[in-house]
């Protein structure tokens, strides 16, 4: 009795430290221990004292689930919000930016109409549509750039995902030959690679009847099953090298619609073009525009039906090609300013400056310093609202954190309490022992041993 | 001298005795502390054994040979539950009997490489 009533004592404790040894470990479930007490042998035994009936493992399956729910969200608002952040930050401060070049641009056409003959006003055009153009060129880079991010971030998120899938599969096959405490000690992983895994995608988990978890991802696309995992690959094709996600040859890249892979695909392939391509429309009316008023015009040396920029003939791409004649640019004198053929005239130069508050964007409703405008607030109001997302969700995450770890999770409070309320009362009993011990050695010698 | 009082008496020490290492082997820290008042009723009660007859006093010494191996019982659950709380709130700086509260200083010597004498 005393041996076993020793174990099963010993293993309490035992769990208590583990317990408290593992407060801060990720995916960690507070172990109890069952007890259970063993009968008497005959009416005069106080009992046959203790036994162990088993270890568990506190789990609160409903929360795991929402865990599993939740994370995906809160990925794929971090991960578009930390990518739209980079994006905000590259397109320049309002007043700043883009919108600066173009009132520039439209304020050295309204001095040329003043001074039409002047080299200097024509020179001071030359210089603020350079200006144009290098913005164009800066910002549409920049753009760029975030989308090879955004592309590097779901390639290495496929990744990590491939990872912790194959990290799953061999956690599955270790189940056969692991012990019960093994067994539990498993679940543990299991618990932080899902939740890892659903911070990168949304999953789907299924818990078979040996402790084995099943996960899908997608439309039920098999990451892991059983002792097997299934990578996903990234595979870049046509026409702008970005990755399409591909599970067993199928592309599912549709299908991810959590995770910081959805926000890092959302970002790349909805958002940045987005951008890109209002970028270009602007880029491409101010080419229009202008060209349109300037073939009218006669530039100093009569010439007429000249381009001021370089032609565009799409709008993809309208901002990174985005330049001035090169003849024009070499020579300010081929800007047509005059609306006739004759010294000092300066029509052309008049409506080229009133373009700034001309309608000629969505749908004839907008300017082109609107427009820049209108990009600008874009991206801020999507900035805002993943990184408004990501708070809000990052707060549901940690509620139902919280709400697990009440349940699954270690207080060590709790635990410390419990021991030192072991070790005030083992001590208040120790007082007793040793007057016990005399007192029973003064009674052996009376009533003999 | 009344016998039976006698056999009761030491019967009640060994129960107290029993209750106090069982509950230290459940971990029962209310049982725990009830078993102090238990075992300071059982010490305060004895009265004395001279004059027993031949049964009384085997089953007197029944009763104590019961209590002695409950009271060595005590003092190894009790001896395993100081060494690991000692040590366990070493290892996370919140030991017992001092006041100087310092999360930071982990007093490793104390509990490093320690193992808890579990062996009856």
């Amino acid at each position: 009795m005393a041996a076993r009533g020793l174990d099963a004592q010993r293993m309490g404790l035992e769990l208590t430290g583990q317990n408290i040894s593992n407060v801060n470990t990720p995916g960690y479930a507070r172990r109890v221990v069952d007890f259970a007490s063993v009968p008497g042998q005959d009416s005069r035994s106080a009992g046959g004292g203790v036994t162990v009936m088993g270890i568990r493992a506190i789990r609160d399956s409903f929360l795991e689930r929402r865990v599993q729910q939740e994370v995906p969200t809160e990925g794929r608002a971090a991960a578009l919000a930390e990518l739209l952040q980079v994006v905000q930050t590259g397109i320049g401060a309002s007043g700043a930016s883009l919108d600066a070049r173009l009132s520039e641009v439209f304020g050295s056409f309204s001095r040329l109409a003043d001074a039409p003959a002047s080299a200097v006003a024509r020179a001071d055009v030359l210089n603020a549509t350079d200006e144009l153009a290098q913005s164009f060129h800066d910002i549409s880079s920049r753009l760029v750039d975030s989308q090879r991010s955004a592309e590097g971030r779901v390639r290495s998120t496929v990744e990590e995902i491939n990872a912790l899938g194959e990290q799953l599969a061999a956690l599955n096959r270790s189940l056969s030959s692991a012990g019960p405490d093994g067994k539990l000690s498993v679940q543990d992983q299991q618990a932080v690679i899902i939740r890892n895994l659903s911070t990168l995608v949304d999953v789907d988990v299924l818990t078979n009847p040996g402790g084995g978890l099943d996960v899908t991802i997608g439309n039920g696309r098999a990451l892991v099953i059983a002792g097997e995992s299934y990578a996903v690959e990234a595979v870049a094709g046509p026409p702008n090298g970005l990755s399409a996600i591909e599970s067993g040859g199928r592309v599912i890249t549709d299908e991810i619609s959590g995770g910081r892979l959805a926000g890092a695909i959302e970002a790349r392939d909805v958002n940045i073009p987005d951008y890109m391509s209002r970028l270009d429309t602007i880029a491409f009316e101010v080419v229009r525009q202008v060209n349109a008023l300037h073939r009218t015009g006669f530039d100093q040396q009569g010439n007429t039906n000249q381009d001021f920029f370089t032609p565009l003939g799409a709008v993809a791409g309208a901002a990174r090609l985005f330049a001035v004649d090169p003849g024009v640019a070499a020579d300010g004198g081929q800007i047509a300013a005059a609306g006739v053929n004759a010294v000092g005239d300066n029509a052309v130069a008049k409506s080229l400056a009133s373009l700034r508050d001309a309608l000629v964007l969505d749908g004839n409703s907008a300017t082109l310093i609107e427009g820049w405008s209108s990009l600008a607030y874009r991206v801020g109001r999507d900035t805002r609202s993943a990184v408004d997302g990501q708070k809000a969700q990052a707060d549901i995450v940690k509620q139902i954190d919280a709400l697990r770890d009440s349940v699954s999770g270690v207080s060590l409070d709790e635990e410390a309490v419990q021991m030192i309320k072991f070790q005030r009362a083992f001590e208040a009993n120790a007082r007793y022992f040793s007057a016990v011990d005399d007192t029973l050695n003064i009674l052996f010698q009376i009533v003999g041993r | 001298m009344n016998a039976s009082r006698a056999v009761s008496a030491t019967n009640r020490l060994r129960v107290a005795l029993e209750g106090a290492a069982d509950a230290l082997a459940q971990a029962n820290v209310e049982g725990l502390l009830a078993s102090e008042g238990a075992l300071e009723f059982a010490l305060a009660e004895l009265p004395p054994l001279a004059h027993l007859g031949a049964d009384e006093r085997a089953a007197v010494r029944s009763e104590l040979e019961a209590a002695e191996r409950a009271l060595l019982r005590c003092r190894r659950l009790g001896s395993t539950l100081s060494d690991y709380v000692r040590l366990t709130l070493a290892s996370q700086s919140a030991a017992t009997g001092s006041s100087d509260y310092a999360p930071g200083a982990r007093g490793e010597a104390d509990y490093s490489g320690r193992s808890v004498n579990a062996r009856v």
